[in-house]
């Protein structure tokens, strides 16, 4: 195992499988390799060093051993946990449904820096006080859609409000820094929401599991 | 094997699992699994089944 074969990459961990006895299977989306898999050998061990940082949401920067046909984890260097999420129950969904679509959209060896700015945004404004979390979640839908070049525009322009259009206009053209900066009156985030269903229906050919939960307690 | 409450149910994204987490008062028997069998002190394994019980112990 020579120097060489490290990489230290800086992602988040977006899924985390158990495997055998003490292990788990992880899924990054890193900055620099798109979406890989890592092993993160004892991280079930309790005392485990890996055992905080193989959980879901953990973004920060992991090294690992790259091997021929695949990474394992060796260390990581958390900077944030999300934890706040583990507090509020309709916020861990609205975060789990942001991490299987970015599991659904991302490739390994892509360039995947904007769906995972866009995480990291979405993700730090369901833990903000002050943004109501379906807005949260129509702007990543439909971000996402649009950072994956399938966004369809704006097809029947006179059935939305002004301001809607608008505001659909101002996520898709807004870069990911400065999107989670803005407010919408609630006839507004209905519509909003009306046009990110109907166009997730059809761009998105996959139920998501925590989706059908939160439509349920919403 | 160590799997804290809030792996538990990041991974199967369960709302039981999100309450036995949260500590719960309903989930406390949730600790069992269904069709499990118990040992009973000295009296060796037995089911739920009272004459099953009763014919063990008593016979």
């Amino acid at each position: 195992m020579g120097t060489e074969d490290f990489v230290i990459l800086t992602g988040m961990i977006i899924k985390a499988e158990p495997l055998g006895e003490y292990d788990r299977r992880v899924v990054i989306l890193t900055k620099e390799r798109g979406k890989i898999s890592a092993f993160a050998k004892g991280s079930r061990r309790p005392g485990n060093r890996l055992m905080a940082p193989a959980n879901p949401f953990s973004f920060g920067q992991f090294k690992l051993y790259a091997g021929r046909s695949s990474y394992n984890m060796l260390d990581a260097d958390i900077s944030n946990y999300f934890e706040e999420l583990r507090q509020d129950f309709s916020g861990a969904y609205y975060g789990m449904y942001f991490l299987e679509i970015c599991d659904y959209y991302t490739r390994e060896n892509n360039d995947e820096t904007g769906m995972l700015k866009l995480l990291y945004q979405s993700l730090r404004a369901l833990t903000a006080p002050n943004f109501e979390n379906k807005l949260v979640r129509y702007i990543f839908e439909i971000k996402s859609v649009m950072l994956n070049g399938e966004f369809p525009g704006i097809k029947q322009k006179d059935s939305f409000m002004e301001s809607t259009v608008y505001t659909i206009d101002y996520i898709v053209k807004t870069p990911v820094e400065k999107l989670f900066s803005f407010q919408v009156k609630p006839e507004v985030l209905q519509e909003l929401g009306t046009f990110s269903r109907e166009m997730c229906k059809r761009m998105i050919d996959r139920n998501f599991k925590s989706l059908e939960i939160l439509e349920n307690i919403e | 094997m160590h799997e804290d409450g809030w792996s538990r149910f990041i991974q199967t994204g369960q709302v039981h699992d999100y309450l036995a987490y949260k500590g719960h008062p309903d989930m406390e028997k949730a600790e069992s699994k269904a069709g499990e069998i118990h040992e009973y002190g000295d009296r060796g394994f037995c089911n739920t089944d009272r004459d099953d019980y009763k014919s063990r112990t008593l016979g």
